[in-house]
């Protein structure tokens, strides 16, 4: 008898004993192959902007010593970079936004419907992803014309609900329509997988204590699926800010993005230096801002967390 | 907190179908002011699907609800003023518990003055004063339930439903909340209706308790009543265990008669209708007294007994399970009381007894 409990009393303490250090080693080595790629090709290529970003370059153009921040003062002091600069985050902003808008149906519905329809909906989601951006682009190019005979334009003039052909190509509007026809699979899948984790239960009880529908959605809803949001936001924004293909194609002078900039500055002016100050900066502003998205909207969840 | 204007509530002629399943068919029920109805069923039965039907979260197919007389079948969820209890609480998570209580009185537009006294009331109520700070993940199952309890109950709801309330508590704290709720419910006069698959529940909790089957009811009336008197095989097996014989009435004397069951021994019953000539009698295991077989031969003339061999002996502290064989091969349970000077058990398997009660025990089920 007592052999018996010894034994299994035993056992137990062993693989406890073990456990936890082959848990961590293993997972170590799941991470390995990702960790070495992107040290190589990520985090060194970055570290490698940063530091060009403080070089100068001499008349003959190569890129040297002195350490220097005058690309920094440069970018705050010209216009027209602050302007690009400005462009970017509004176009961002204004992508997100509207993707926040709109897919939240499209995640509801999602949530809501049986498994088939649900099914359906995802690759209708998802079926853009398939298509390149550049071919995608030109198809908006096409639609969105300023000339009556794009599609867009002849549609709403035979259909008499405009009288002057709209001047939507080569805007803002164009880059904030394509940006949000390229990254709206990105607001909805993290949304509809946040509202999917809600228990319905809670919904029901919110309606029996007498909210109507949308105080459910504003009180009860909304507030559980904000690690959704600020998922789908994180990555529409990032990608929208950082985009390049949209604004060549569908973007004018007005609306040129910081992507464009430091194209220019690479490839055009050869000023590899102030190209990687703006690259930097745009990384530097695009963290920022989602870390204070997620600041503003997870902050009580964080207290609770902390309580 | 006030004592609750008690409401009366009605179901008359409920159905829902899901495409061409009938979930609820045909369900009408009258529950009195103040009182607690519980539906008792098997899971599938409908009794949740009743349930959310009077709460508004099920729209009905066909018939009517009514809540003081004034039908409510039509009225919208969140303005039939009904508090509700979840399985799994359903509590917001991202509220504090006072929060969570004063959710419903701000969908009412009760003034913040108003309606801290109000939280505060209702914490009391369910003894959590210190707690309302909290966050309900901070809390543990029952306190969980409590604060769920007070969040219905603050915005004075015409009536209380629990959707299976303590089916996630464990045992010693389900049968302590079981009292507890009831005293409130009791003390509050608040018309309530649960729903449970749990027979101790609903005896311990209801005044009238609602056996369902197959979306249908299947028999209605008090806890002694349903246990004593139950209508039927299922309600007969459901609620608690049930020896059932079935037989051929050989005489009758006037109320009475002598059913001659197919176990080969006679069983005398009353209340038999006139036109009857077969019978199903339902024997309570805890009515069977076994005794050891003395000398002579076996009696097995005298009606409410039976010769049988003790099959199983299970003892479960206070009682004792006996699974007794009878000639014909067929078992029935018989409960024995344990009296603690005595030892586990009188017989042993293999033992040859005889099994007999009182013909006042036996229940002719009216629906067979």
């Amino acid at each position: 008898m007592t052999d018996v409990a010894q034994t299994t009393a035993q056992a137990p303490g062993d693989l406890d004993e073990r456990s936890p250090w082959r848990l961590t080693l293993s997972v170590g080595f799941l991470a390995l192959p990702m960790l070495a790629f992107l040290s190589i090709f990520f985090f060194y290529p970055a570290a490698n902007l940063l530091f060009y970003s403080f070089l100068s370059q001499d008349a003959k153009g190569i890129i040297g010593r002195p350490f220097t921040l005058s690309h920094y003062v440069h970018i705050a002091e010209i216009d027209l970079y602050l302007r690009v600069f400005w462009n970017t985050l509004q176009i961002a902003f204004v992508t997100s936004i509207v993707a926040i808008v709109m897919a939240y149906p499209v995640a509801i519905v999602m949530v809501k419907s049986n498994a088939i329809v649900n099914r359906v909906i995802s690759l209708i989601v998802i079926a853009p992803l398939i298509v390149s951006v550049v071919v995608r682009a030109y198809g908006w190019q096409l639609i969105l014309v300023n000339t009556p005979t794009g599609l867009l334009n002849w549609l709403l003039l035979t259909l008499h609900i405009i009288n002057e052909p709209l001047e939507l190509l080569y805007t803002k509007t164009a880059v904030v329509i394509g940006s949000l026809h390229v990254f709206f699979p990105m607001m909805v899948l993290p949304l509809a997988s946040a509202l999917g984790k809600i228990d319905p239960n809670l919904e029901d009880a919110a309606r029996m204590l007498g909210a109507p529908w949308w105080k459910v959605f504003a009180r009860v809803t909304l507030p559980l699926s904000i690690p959704g949001l600020v998922a789908g936001f994180t990555l529409v924004f990032s990608l929208t800010a950082g985009s390049f293909v949209i604004p060549v194609l569908l973007g004018g002078t007005s609306s040129t993005m910081l992507g464009n900039l430091i194209e220019q500055q690479i490839f055009v002016v050869y000023d590899w230096p102030f190209g990687a100050t703006i690259a930097v900066v745009l990384v530097i502003v695009v963290f920022a801002i989602n870390a204070l998205s997620m600041r503003i909207l997870e902050g009580r969840r964080f207290r609770r967390i902390a309580s | 907190m006030a004592q609750m204007k008690s409401a009366n509530v009605r179901l008359e002629k409920l159905n829902k179908h899901y495409h061409r399943v009938v979930a609820v068919e045909d369900v009408s029920l009258a529950i009195e002011p103040g009182s607690m109805v519980a539906l008792l069923g098997p899971s599938g039965c409908g009794k949740t699907t009743c349930l959310r039907m009077i709460a508004g979260l099920v729209q009905p197919s066909s018939g009517e609800i009514f809540i003081n007389e004034q039908r409510v079948t039509r009225v919208p969820v969140h303005k039939r003023n009904i508090g509700m209890l979840f399985q799994n609480y359903a509590l917001f998570p991202h509220m504090t518990v006072a929060e969570n209580i004063a959710f419903g009185l701000d969908m009412r537009g009760v003034g913040k003055a108003d309606a801290g006294k109000r939280v505060t009331g209702a914490l009391d109520l369910v003894q959590l004063g210190k707690f309302s700070d909290r966050f309900p993940s901070q809390l543990s199952g029952g306190q969980q339930q409590r604060v769920a309890l007070a969040r219905a109950l603050v915005i004075e709801p015409a009536m209380l439903l629990l959707d299976e309330p303590l089916g996630a508590l464990d045992k010693g704290l389900r049968e302590s909340m079981q009292v507890e709720l009831r005293a409130l419910q009791r003390r509050l006069g608040l018309t309530t209706v649960m729903v449970t698959h749990d027979q101790d529940e609903a005896l311990t909790m209801a005044d009238r308790i609602v056996v369902m089957r197959d979306g249908r009811l299947e028999q209605v009336g008090g806890a002694t009543e349903i246990y004593q008197k139950p209508a039927s095989r299922f309600v007969a097996t459901f609620l608690g265990a049930s020896n059932l014989f079935s037989g051929k009435i050989e005489t009758r004397d006037g109320a009475g008669a002598l059913v001659a069951v197919a176990e080969g021994f006679g069983l005398l019953v009353d209340g038999l209708s006139n036109e009857a000539r077969e019978a199903t009698v339902s024997v309570r295991p805890e009515a069977i007294v076994v005794e050891p077989l003395g000398n002579g031969a076996p009696r097995t003339e005298v009606p409410n007994s039976v010769v049988a061999t003790i099959d199983q002996v299970v003892y479960r502290g206070f009682i004792n399970h006996y699974y007794l064989k009878l000639p014909g091969g067929s078992e029935i349970i018989a409960y024995q009381q344990n009296r603690t000077s005595e030892g586990a058990s009188s017989f042993a398997p293999g033992d040859k007894v005889i099994a007999r009660w009182d013909a006042s025990s036996n229940h002719v089920l009216p629906n067979g």
